[in-house]
């Protein structure tokens, strides 16, 4: 058997993954089953993105702190309360899956991964210097954390249903899905009532305003901006802005080469 | 009443915010209604969180839910004085940060 049919196999009631992540065998497995089936799970979507799967690591945080991506360690944290409850598949899934997709924007902006046409990776480097952690609704609808929310919901989704053809409705999943739709529908009304109608743009130029005053012009963020147009050619990025004569040139030079 | 400048300034020392930040929640603020506005600058000076409440939501029932700026939490209850119903769906919903 090789090393990645042993990490598939989970002792306890046999049960593989993903089947493991469905509520019924998630409740049996033990917590070292759960975190396996997880580190699985990131690895299986790094696969489908075409990126570098990243370590995970689980650590007690407080209640409402589900998990983070660690840039600096290309690590994912977990909360551990994640794994010890009987009940929070289904949000350590699209934990997981939120995670891994930041660690794919990360990527894709370093030019590691060719972005897809969908994704927005001039936004997201936008948002690399300017980050909402409070104020909530900036905090959720910020371009990266919009995009992670999105794509763990559609492959929550997509895992769930291809579990629940196998073994049927899981109450767990119905509970996640109505605390999604509640706590989205209420956080776009409160963006519009606070932002505007358009208050994804509002967000959106915040940011890019803020890069092109601050950041834009400065070496180290030019040199990004240009590996991507390199790799991937000018349309995936904007033009740069702000930047000065000389920057210009190099800009160009860059292209041209 | 402090003027723009030492509202942003005020907030990005409480919140250690960029400046980018600190103006959002001052445009917020602009927004709210005179009374509650009042009682936001009565907290600032004095550090005692008001007893006030909005469509059955209380400023402490906000706080509460975890990883809320008084800012923020001031903005809430505005929203929820526009939008009763939705006070409601706030007291039910747990608020997760990933």
């Amino acid at each position: 058997m090789s090393i990645s049919d042993r990490i598939n196999r989970y002792k306890n009631n046999q049960v593989e993954f993903p089947d493991i992540l469905y509520s019924k065998f998630w409740k049996r497995a033990s917590i070292s089953s759960r975190k396996e089936a997880l580190i699985t799970l990131e690895k299986t979507m790094a696969q489908k993105q075409g990126r570098r799967n990243c370590a995970i690591e689980f650590f007690d945080m407080k209640d409402k702190h589900l998990g983070y991506y660690d840039r600096k360690f290309k690590t994912i944290i977990l909360n551990k309360k994640l794994v010890k409850a009987l009940d929070m598949n289904m949000l350590a899934i699209d934990t997981v899956i939120h995670e891994g997709r930041h660690s794919y924007q990360d990527q894709v902006i370093d030019g590691l991964v060719k972005p897809k046409e969908s994704d927005e990776p001039t936004k997201w480097l936008y948002n690399r210097f300017l980050y909402f952690e409070e104020a909530v609704y900036l905090y959720y609808f910020q371009p990266v954390e919009r995009d992670a929310r999105r794509y763990a919901f559609e492959q929550t989704k997509k895992l769930y249903s291809s579990l629940a053809e196998k073994y049927g409705k899981d109450e767990q999943y119905e509970n996640y899905l109505a605390d999604i739709e509640r706590s989205m529908s209420f956080m776009k009304e409160y963006a519009r009532s606070a932002l505007g109608e358009n208050y994804l743009d509002v967000i959106d130029k915040k940011l890019k305003d803020y890069f092109d005053r601050e950041i834009g012009h400065w070496p180290i963020q030019f040199d990004l901006r240009i590996r991507l147009i390199q790799k991937y050619g000018p349309k995936t990025q904007e033009p740069i802005q702000g930047l000065k004569n000389d920057d210009q040139k190099r800009n160009q030079a860059a292209i041209d080469r | 009443m402090m003027n723009r400048e030492e509202l942003i300034t005020r907030i990005m020392d409480d919140l250690s915010c960029k400046r980018e930040i600190a103006e959002f929640h001052a445009d917020s603020i602009e927004k709210l209604p005179d009374d509650l506005k009042d009682q936001l600058f009565r907290y600032l000076e004095t550090g005692v969180i008001p007893d006030i409440s909005s469509s059955g939501v209380s400023l402490h029932d906000i706080l509460s839910k975890g990883n809320i700026s008084i800012y923020s939490a001031f903005s809430y209850l505005h929203f929820f004085s526009l939008k009763p119903e939705m006070a409601d769906t706030f007291l039910k919903t747990t608020f997760y940060i990933k």
